[in-house]
């Protein structure tokens, strides 16, 4: 439509950023850079809010691809370096821009050595996951997925605290692993595409064309929906996949926490959608109970393990891990309200958490620990802290007028009415996870009561409440968790088409 | 005489510069004094790099066979030439610190890596068993000779291991080919190949091809030779480790590629011999890669395991694996060189061989260290670097259109997780927050430098321009 909105600006120019920053040219001042930094942040979210304004409603628009000489990437093995947005990636690329700017802004006094590096692999990672939000080819995905690997290594094992290097080794490990079994689910998939088509290509859209052909053996088929289920599960994650999730957590950096649960996360549940569900849809039904017991497994477990938890930022994890089982939740209802509902919680989990663990950080930087035992009394000193972390604590339990409430609504109907194969399994599951919900409520609510409420019981010093920058981020996400708390059609708008077609494609 | 001056001309003339500028050598060294290495090094490079010019004329013949067919000019053999040189020209950029060392000894030096290159390329182009074999006795004594120049204890042993593995592993390579002689009273492989091929499915065919290749693997330091190499590492100098881990290896895998490419066929055994042989040798280059302190040991398991990626994409007896396996090679030289000589500038600032001492290099050295880390990321197989491209390209050579490669693709893939945490354990100990090594001193040398900046640099461009150089080994594939 326009040539001024290229997807290759969107994606790439994080990089150019980025080399610029490492560049000699702005020597040691770390102020320049910090300046430099969020002012590319700043563009490059207003840039990808473009993408919203012009989306065009129905076509897959802002497509774009990579010609080298005269070729397509890597034409020989049927691999072009193609991207394109669609109604759910064009609401997830300015969701992750806007989440960079925001821990960007933050680590102002969160980050306080190496700025250069530090700031070069944030515009990295951005560059990363925005390319397996955009990437329209199998195998390019998986390039991204996997170049997301090391710059997110660097920023959790140099930037965190304890245990950060060996957290960094388990997310590193972990999530390669997952990877391996992406790699050879993809590599199964793209000869099959080819024996069905005669032609190399893997791209998703032909490959979704070549799986309806019925050439492909049950058998294989069912392997790669095991091999690309568990790639993603471990991402995601799922429960037996969680422990690099809540160690690495709890030992990075407050701005990096915000980035992996807010937004790497969301490459998992994205992943599942677009390729367990949207390649394998008949699959997808059939096992759909079982991932349907996954996700109440998930809350419950993660609901359980967040009571005991000692260490704030562990107990957000298991939040978001108990958020991501009712993502899975609303999935594998299989009708409009549940894909509706999951890919509402998908965006509201990540402004939740990112104001989440935007609140642990700052209660850090001045209380100078993260075990709840020594945490109390907060609220006396910090009023306006504490107001923004209730607006965010309401917003976690899924009060009405916040942007959880529309999600876990629509979720929980979604799993009531669907027709789930094992009759009455779906309603005892969303039935469980309701209940569960509660508990929820009281996990959150007990945090925020042990840290504001109490009284204070060991210390007599001052403690300054938040101002300047970071009252500012802190407000703009709780603007936006009320904001879309009270018009969610805002958002389910722009996706609405996208899960009409994923259900014109369930209903084939 | 017009004949042996047309073959010369067109298809030897690359060999022929080496050979002559290795006599030179030996005769310059009687006539300078000295001070006379850096004239030895240039005259090195530039017949090296006279040669590598020289190979386009070969372009126009390929499919020809000289000297009474003893030699073959094929699209396969002018690449694999194009990667030895290119490793030769690397080995003497790296071997500038050591040749200033030698003084006079330097002109030696230097014809007997020339002469070892010469063996190389005569042996991926040998198309009979008996220029085979002298090729390879050649490399292997112009190898040890390489080692054992220094008059030091270490550097003895290991000649002395490598001289006794390699005559152990000729022993096997003769009685493959004896076999081969008895059952079909040719050594010629075009001969064998019209009255053999496809015909001869014989126990006794497959054991002499099963001898052959383990005779071979003693070059290529896989899987039944694979001990020894670390050893032999650790005892030789750095660039002559990197250059033992390049390009003799290479050498090797093209003659292998192309007996398996021409006389073997693809039977299940022989399948199974080579991709468990494959496997074994990166598992045991992965697992054992993970306890060294010793960066030459440490670079000798990784460079172990990267052999045997190179041997798995042989068992795959199809054109793509023989282009998939051309690719791995390319990038292999690259990201090897690269990090060996990254290894070299090190050893020589700070005088340590100790894994230990890396730490906190990355605030010292920043740039260097990124370079380094590219080069690890690459070997590591992570994008975006070509090494995750070369092993993409492998692995799906190996599913070979249907599901008959999935037990070797599975374990193939599984043992990557290794390797990524055997390299990260490197990159986390030069991103330490404690720099403990403060007695790294600006490096000099420019050659070194040049090398590991030059190999950075191939490595990204691999990746990102990887369709044309994927589609020229598709091309070299097909005539192998």
């Amino acid at each position: 439509m326009f040539d001024l909105l290229s997807l290759k600006i969107l994606i790439f120019t994080p990089v150019l950023a980025a080399i610029i920053i490492a560049s000699p040219l702005f020597g040691t001042n770390f102020i320049y850079i910090r300046r430099f930094a969020k002012t590319c942040g700043t563009i490059h979210f207003l840039y990808s809010l473009l993408f919203i304004v012009f989306y065009n409603f129905g076509v897959e628009s802002f497509y774009d691809e990579i010609m080298i000489f005269g070729s397509g990437w890597l034409e020989k093995l049927g691999i072009n370096a193609a991207f394109g947005l669609d109604g759910l990636t064009v609401l997830l690329a300015p969701l992750t821009s806007f989440i960079f700017l925001i821990s960007l802004i933050v680590s102002k006094t969160m980050i306080r050595t190496k700025h250069k590096m530090y700031y070069s692999l944030m515009f990295i990672l951005l560059s990363t996951v925005l390319g397996v939000f955009c990437s329209k080819d199998m195998f390019l995905f998986l390039i991204f997925w996997e170049a997301e690997l090391i710059p997110l290594y660097f920023l959790i094992s140099e930037w965190g605290s304890c245990n950060c290097k060996h957290s960094a080794m388990k997310y590193l490990l972990y999530i390669f692993c997952g990877s391996i079994f992406l790699s050879v689910a993809m590599i199964g998939l793209f000869f099959y595409g080819y024996l069905s088509n005669g032609e190399l290509s893997a791209s998703i859209d032909f490959l979704r064309v070549s799986m309806t052909d019925g050439i492909f053996p049950v058998f294989l088929k069912k392997l790669l929906f095991f091999g690309f289920f568990t790639g993603f599960a471990v991402k995601l994650p799922i429960i037996p996949f969680h422990i690099w999730f809540t160690d690495s957590q709890s030992d990075s950096a407050t701005p990096i926490s915000m980035v992996l649960s807010a937004i790497i996360i969301n490459t998992g549940a994205y992943g599942i959608i677009r390729f367990n569900l949207d390649l394998f849809p008949e699959l997808f039904i059939k096992y759909s109970p079982f991932i349907m017991i996954f996700a109440v497994i998930n809350i419950i477990w993660a609901s359980l393990a967040a009571f005991k938890q000692n260490d704030i930022k562990k107990t957000i994890a298991y939040y978001s891990i108990s958020q991501m089982g009712l993502f899975l939740l609303g999935l594998s209802s299989l009708n409009k309200i549940g894909l509706d509902g999951a890919i509402f919680i998908m965006l509201s989990h990540s402004f939740i958490s990112a104001g989440l663990f935007l609140i642990t950080g700052l209660i850090y930087q001045v209380a100078k620990t993260k075990t709840l035992q020594e945490l109390s009394g907060l609220g006396e000193f910090m009023p306006i802290l504490m107001l923004f972390a209730y607006v965010i604590n309401f917003a976690a339990v899924a009060v009405p007028l916040t942007i959880a409430f529309p999600g876990q609504l629509l979720v929980f109907l979604g799993a009531f009415s669907s027709d789930c194969s094992i009759e009455p399994l779906a309603k005892i599951c969303s039935f469980i996870a309701i209940l569960i919900m509660l508990l929820a409520a009281s996990y959150i609510f007990k945090l925020f009561h042990k840290i504001f409420c109490t009284s204070q019981f060991y210390s007599t010093k001052k403690y300054h409440d938040v101002s300047g920058h970071r009252l500012m981020c802190i407000a703009v996400i709780c603007f936006c968790i009320i904001l879309f708390g009270c018009f969610p059609d805002s958002l389910m708008s722009i996706y609405n088409n996208f899960t009409e077609s994923l259900l014109e494609i369930l209903r084939v | 005489m017009d004949l042996l001056i047309f073959e010369i001309k067109n298809i030897f003339l690359p060999e022929t510069i080496i050979i002559i500028a290795a006599l030179f050598n030996i005769l310059l060294s009687l006539f300078f004094g000295k001070n006379a290495y850096k004239f030895s090094e240039r005259l090195t490079l530039v017949s090296i790099i006279i040669s590598l010019a020289s190979l386009s004329f070969g372009i126009s013949h390929c499919g020809y066979t000289i000297f009474s067919e003893n030699f073959i000019q094929t699209n396969f053999t002018i690449i694999m030439k194009v990667l030895i040189l290119l490793g030769a020209i690397f080995t003497v950029l790296l071997s500038q610190n050591i040749s200033k060392k030698l003084k006079n000894q330097a002109f030696e030096y230097h014809s007997i890596l020339l002469i070892s290159i010469f063996a190389s390329m005569c042996l991926v182009s040998s198309n009979d068993f008996i220029p085979l074999f002298i090729s390879l006795e050649i490399l292997s004594v112009t190898s040890s000779l390489l080692i054992a120049f220094w008059n030091k204890y270490k550097p003895k042993e290991a000649a002395l291991k490598f001289i006794i593995n390699s005559a152990v592993a000729t022993g096997f390579l003769l009685l493959g080919i004896s076999y081969m002689y008895g059952i079909s009273g040719e050594l010629n492989f075009s001969l064998l190949n019209i009255n053999y091929y496809s015909q001869d499915t014989s126990l006794l065919f497959g054991i002499s091809s099963v001898l052959i290749i383990i005779g071979l693997t003693c070059q290529l330091g896989c899987m039944p030779f694979q001990r020894f190499v670390p050893d032999i590492y650790q005892g030789s100098p750095y660039p002559i480790a990197a250059y033992l881990s390049v390009v003799p290896k290479l050498a090797g895998f093209g003659i292998l590629a192309r007996i398996i490419g021409t006389l073997m066929y693809d039977t299940p055994i022989l399948q199974f011999v080579i991709s468990f042989a494959a496997l074994y040798t990166i598992a045991y280059g992965l697992i054992g890669g993970i306890r060294q302190t010793d960066i030459k040991r440490f670079l000798a398991y990784s460079s172990v395991s990267h052999c045997g990626f190179m041997l798995l994409s042989l068992s795959i007896f199809s054109n793509y694996g023989v282009s998939s396996f051309i690719y791995y090679a390319l990038v292999y030289l690259f990201m090897n060189f690269g990090v060996w000589a990254a290894a070299i500038i090190f050893v020589n600032c700070s005088g340590t061989d100790n894994i230990k001492d890396y730490r906190g290099i990355f605030y010292i050295r920043p740039y260097y260290t990124v370079a380094f880390l590219i080069c690890l990321i690459s070997l590591a197989g992570l994008p975006p670097s070509s090494g995750f491209l070369s092993k993409l390209y492998l692995f799906i050579a190996l599913t070979r259109l249907d599901v008959s490669g999935l037990p070797i693709l599975i374990p193939a893939s599984l043992l990557t997780v290794i390797a990524v945490f055997l390299y990260f354990n490197i990159i986390s100990l030069m991103f330490d927050r404690t720099p403990k090594n403060n007695c790294i001193i600006p490096a000099q040398h420019m050659n070194t430098k040049i090398v590991v900046y030059f190999c950075t640099l191939m490595i990204l461009l691999t990746f990102f321009f990887a369709n044309k150089i994927i589609a020229l080994s598709m091309f070299a594939s097909i005539g192998i």
